[in-house]
């Protein structure tokens, strides 16, 4: 009788405090932002490329995918990408060409590059003018799916070509842009995180704008003339493809993997953007209350206790049934 | 006393068939291969969550692991137990 109460209350507690937790973690999917915490992992990292070509006289062609795609905790170590998960990636471009010139600028190929699938792309084109230039702010936001069936602790290249810049004339240069954080609204995750940021990356857009100005200053000289002008623009092109950084912005499904929560807050962390230390809103945990983690806590260690008495008192009534 | 032994022999031998037809049908019953990916997934999510909400469940889960199956051993054991009795009982 002993052994069969210990048993009920130590399965009892011991489902309860391992079902609990994800049924309630599914319950506030959508709770308010103070309450979640993030997982800054993140994924960045920028293209080597420099094999930006001229398909024709106006237009060019990115061949050059990112070739690295690297989950960081807070202590730089490399992670693990999830199996057979969708995740976007949102990046940014600078283009500056001569005004009053028509450009037509396209999404990434739906491609496929071993284990990474392009799924969806979609852009945000931005334009604004001065008397010699029309400068567009372009924002790509791509659907990636690794399709392995395992996950990987091993760097990825997504097969981000194609993207094809074309001009009716004139000259054209452009540059990849550091990465803003802004949601593609492609998960619930990410309408979170939009919600953290909604304020912070319009004035990181503003910002952006304003450095580029400021650069573009610096080509101004080299593309008076046409001719010159568009070799400035290639090797304008070359430079800034090693400054292509895409910024995995979450997870399509509300994925709760296998990467470590170390951090407890949700706030943004862009330090460094350049180098590898440009950390990134990725995954959101909601924080359950003290009280019932405490709770919880304690509903395990009963239940293990339970269990332990339980065959405790197992063991005594085999040896005594033997000894009979 | 030659009928008890045959009736021992006899219960030994169904116990032992027994025995033999569970071990066949797992090996010859195939079984169709889940996707260990997803369900690895699924448990890791599962696990995450758990660690972020209950931080001494998944602490305290080897032991619990080990002590059902302790339980899993003792049933076992006893299971032989009453198997061996069951053989050695003639005079029923």
């Amino acid at each position: 009788m002993k052994e069969k109460k210990w048993k009920v209350i130590s399965l009892f507690l011991g489902l309860l405090s391992l079902l609990l937790p994800p049924i309630l973690q599914v319950k506030n999917a959508n709770a308010i932002v103070d309450n979640w915490t993030i997982n800054n992992a993140t994924v960045y990292h920028t293209t080597g490329s420099t094999s930006l070509t001229f398909t024709n006289g106006y237009s060019q062609e990115i061949t050059g995918p990112i070739t690295q795609l690297r989950f960081f905790s807070t202590s730089a170590q490399s992670q693990t990408i999830p199996a057979q998960q969708e995740f976007s990636l949102r990046f940014a471009m600078f283009i500056k060409s001569t005004a009053n010139n028509f450009a037509v600028i396209s999404c990434p190929n739906r491609s496929n590059s071993g284990n990474i699938q392009v799924v969806d792309c979609d852009m945000e084109i931005a334009k604004t003018s001065d008397e010699s230039f029309d400068y567009y702010n372009v924002w790509f936001n791509v659907l990636v799916k690794y399709n392995r069936e395992e996950s990987s602790t091993s760097d990825l290249s997504v097969p981000l070509t194609g993207v094809v810049l074309q001009y009716s004339s004139g000259s054209a240069s452009y540059r990849f842009s550091q990465p803003i954080m802004v949601i593609t609204g492609k998960s619930d995750t990410q309408k979170i995180i939009d919600a953290i940021n909604n304020t912070s990356s319009e004035s990181a857009v503003e910002q952006q704008n304003e450095t580029y100005q400021q650069e573009s200053t610096d080509y101004s000289t080299a593309e008076t003339s046409t001719d010159t002008g568009i070799n400035q623009g290639q090797n304008d092109i070359e430079q800034g493809g090693q400054s292509l950084i895409a910024v995995i912005t979450g997870f399509k499904t509300n994925v709760l993997d296998q990467i470590n929560t170390s951090s407890t807050d949700c706030n943004l962390n862009l330090g460094n953007p350049y180098g590898f230390n440009m950390g990134a809103i990725d995954l959101c945990y909601y924080n359950p209350p003290t009280w019932l983690t405490s709770l919880l806590n304690i509903c395990a260690s009963l239940a293990i206790v339970g269990l332990a008495l339980h065959v405790f008192w197992r063991i005594i009534n085999v040896i005594k049934g033997f000894s009979k | 006393m030659f009928a008890d032994l045959a009736k021992i022999i006899a219960k030994g031998a169904a116990v032992l068939g027994i025995i033999v037809l569970v071990i066949t049908l797992f090996s010859v019953v195939t079984i169709p291969t889940p996707q260990w990916g997803n369900i690895a997934t699924s448990i890791n999510q599962a696990y995450a969550v758990i660690r972020h909400w209950c931080p001494v469940a998944t602490t305290l889960l080897p032991i619990g692991i080990q002590l059902v199956s302790l339980e899993i051993a003792i049933m076992g054991v006893e299971l032989a137990g009453v198997a061996y009795r069951w053989v050695l009982k003639v005079n029923e």
